[in-house]
């Protein structure tokens, strides 16, 4: 077995990690003022398609990212209309969301043609990811722990009814939620393009991120510090992923591990989560804990 | 409440006696939804002309829907069995994996052990179960989330498949297997009409059986249903079981009957049968039955993409527009409960003051 490099390995999960991060963080904003949008893969989605295509067209990163932004407020400003305005069950619409935006994004990446747009090379785009991931991991704890706005929203994913005595407006805390999630959103999904993909559109790439977001949520136990830290978790796992090679005789385990390691792993990790929270009395907010 | 200048628009909840028939509203849901999705078109090289012929050159030509019968058994085998997951309030979105692993057991059966074809449907069935009773397990047993769970275990099953297709299944050094002998496969139309029976069998389940009243309680309103001895757990895993049962054995007939061998398959496209299965679901407002008229509008949609491809429109359009169409059925049955009511501020302030 060769000699595993450890600092490399620590190095080489900041790009995976800050992408999850990102997305999940977003996702826990949401979760905390007592909403789930499912559609998170579908935002992810469209976000990395619309990305690819402005960036490629324009040559511009930055404009690359606000496609990206725009298209992830478009599904945003569908879940809030529909789940909001129109009362429609948020899980329908969260999972129709995921159809509507890998569907979208598929035919705004194909207007990327395949070429190559802005990308960042592997020094510059590790430390991006890490200063992302901790500017976004430090901004949340701020906004959600230790700001009154945070009392808010949290307000409202406990109780409803007594955040509103409090004069806390649910329609525009809950809009102004899913913006902050569109904005990080978009920061992952055109991370992705820049720093993992080489600013190339595949279809599909993308694909599995948002779930595994939604799973960092659960296993940050819906805190930011927890979210980031369960992102870089598994990070490192897609890092130590590429060493299976050396690590793992060929055969049956190794094939099916080598594409699904960070879906075993989070399923057997929320088990043992949800037993820990369990016996040290934990839960999720509470409108949408379901024992 | 929204405020559109000086007036405000209301969503009141009308008295159950009140409210409009959800069928009507959803099927003004499903004329907008068409009108919305073909508008989606313009986002396309084809554009709204293109879009719109290549759907009226499925649709309007009754020659070609029997070409939607693969299409719409698969789907329609993943979507009943959630329907009344869904009801249960237990979010599964497993049967992709499900209908994939029934694919990969009937063939172990039928192409490797050289089985009937009976006992490799059966398998096929029973995997799908397995499945869906681990999923239900984890949930009901170690709270873990289902809708992820079953996700994850999704894209499991395709890497076995993938590596299984790859390796010790490969044919010709191809990643798929030989296909199946021809005694062991069947028609579409046999396999339709298996799954439309099975699919009554399961409304009939749902609606003279004790499991239809547990599933409903157990989804309106746990506590009571607990309260009153319907056990939780029980009734979870029982449509957990019953969806992968019907999931898996779609999976078994569509080789059968279909692809007659194993393919290759990516995580992100996957099969999709399973997937549309959740929409069909919904779109028929988890009503088992119904899940019937769903899938088989889906799957005429899904035809379509295929005509898509031809002018020059992303197959992935496919999937946009049956969400669109979704969406709008889904919100305009839910407005059926209440009544909008617009009222002009002004009037309101002068009526105050």
């Amino acid at each position: 077995m060769a000699a595993v490099n450890m600092s490399a390995l620590a190095l080489q999960a900041l790009v995976p990690a800050a992408v999850l991060g990102l997305a999940a963080l977003g996702e826990l904003l949401v979760e905390r003022s007592g909403r789930i949008n499912l559609g998170l893969e579908g935002m992810l989605h469209i976000s990395y398609g619309a990305a690819a295509a402005a960036a490629v067209a324009s040559g511009s990163a930055i404009l690359g990212y606000l496609a990206a932004l725009a298209a992830a407020l478009l599904l945003a400003a569908v879940y809030y209309v529909t789940v909001e305005v129109l009362r429609v069950n948020q899980v329908v619409v969260g999972l129709v969301l995921v159809f509507l935006g890998s569907g979208l994004g598929v035919i705004l990446g194909v207007m990327s043609g395949g070429a190559a747009g802005p990308s960042l090379p592997v020094g510059e785009a590790r430390l991006a990811a890490a200063l992302l991931l901790a500017a976004a991991t430090l901004a949340t704890y701020l906004v959600l722990q230790r700001s009154w706005i945070g009392y808010l929203v949290k307000s409202l994913g406990e109780d409803e009814k007594a955040a509103r005595m409090l004069g806390v407006n649910p329609r525009v805390t809950r809009a102004a939620v899913l913006a902050a999630q569109s904005a990080l959103v978009a920061l992952a999904a055109t991370l992705f393009l820049y720093a993992y993909t080489g600013g190339r559109w595949t279809a599909g790439r993308i694909t599995g991120q948002g779930w595994l977001a939604l799973g960092m949520v659960i296993l940050g136990f819906w805190h930011p510090l927890g979210v980031a830290v369960a992102s870089y978790l598994l990070g490192l796992l897609y890092s130590v992923q590429s060493l299976l090679p050396s690590l793992l005789p060929p055969g049956a385990l190794y094939a099916v591990l080598a594409d699904s390691a960070p879906y075993v792993a989070v399923i057997v990790a929320m088990a043992v989560a949800s037993v820990v929270y369990r016996k040290t009395g934990h839960r999720p907010p509470a409108s949408i804990w379901r024992a | 409440m929204a405020r559109i200048a000086s007036l405000e628009v209301r969503l009141v909840e009308r008295g159950p006696a009140e409210r409009g028939n959800p069928l009507v509203y959803g099927l003004a849901g499903l004329v907008v939804g068409f009108l919305a999705s073909i508008a989606l078109g313009a986002l396309t090289p084809a554009g709204v002309g293109g879009t719109l012929g290549a759907l009226a050159s499925v649709i309007g030509d009754p020659g070609k829907w029997p070409d939607a019968l693969p299409y719409f058994f698969a789907i329609a085998s993943s979507a009943a069995g959630l329907a009344l997951a869904y009801r249960s309030g237990f979010i599964t979105i497993g049967a992709e994996g499900q209908m994939v692993a029934g694919m990969v057991a009937a063939y172990w059966a039928l192409g490797v052990a050289g089985a009937p074809l009976a006992a490799g449907l059966a398998l096929a069935a029973l995997t799908g179960a397995a499945l869906g009773a681990l999923v239900a397990a984890l949930r009901v047993y170690l709270l873990v989330n289902e809708t992820l769970s079953s996700l994850m275990l999704n894209y499991i099953v395709v890497s076995v498949l993938n590596y299984l297709v790859g390796g010790p299944w490969s044919a010709g050094g191809f990643t798929k297997t030989a296909l199946l002998p021809p005694e062991r496969t069947m028609t579409p139309g046999v396999a339709a009409l298996l799954v439309t029976a099975l699919v009554v069998a399961y409304e009939m389940l749902y609606r003279y059986t004790r499991l239809g009243v547990a599933v409903d309680s157990i989804g309106l309103a746990r506590r009571a249903a607990e309260t009153y001895g319907v056990s939780f757990a029980r009734t979870i895993i029982a449509v957990a079981v019953l969806s992968g049962l019907l999931a898996g054995l779609g999976g078994g007939l569509y080789l059968a009957a279909v692809q007659q061998q194993l393919t290759s398959l990516n995580t992100f496209q996957s099969l999709g049968y399973g997937y549309m299965g959740i929409l069909a679901a919904w779109l028929a407002g988890n009503v088992v039955v119904a899940t019937l008229a769903s899938s088989l509008l889906l799957a005429v949609l899904y035809l379509a993409s295929t005509a898509f491809q031809i002018s020059r429109v992303p197959w992935s359009f496919a999937l946009a527009l049956q969400a669109v169409i979704v969406l709008s059925v889904v919100s305009f049955v839910t407005l059926s409960r209440y009544r909008v009511v617009v009222r002009r501020l002004a009037m309101r302030k002068a009526a105050e003051g």
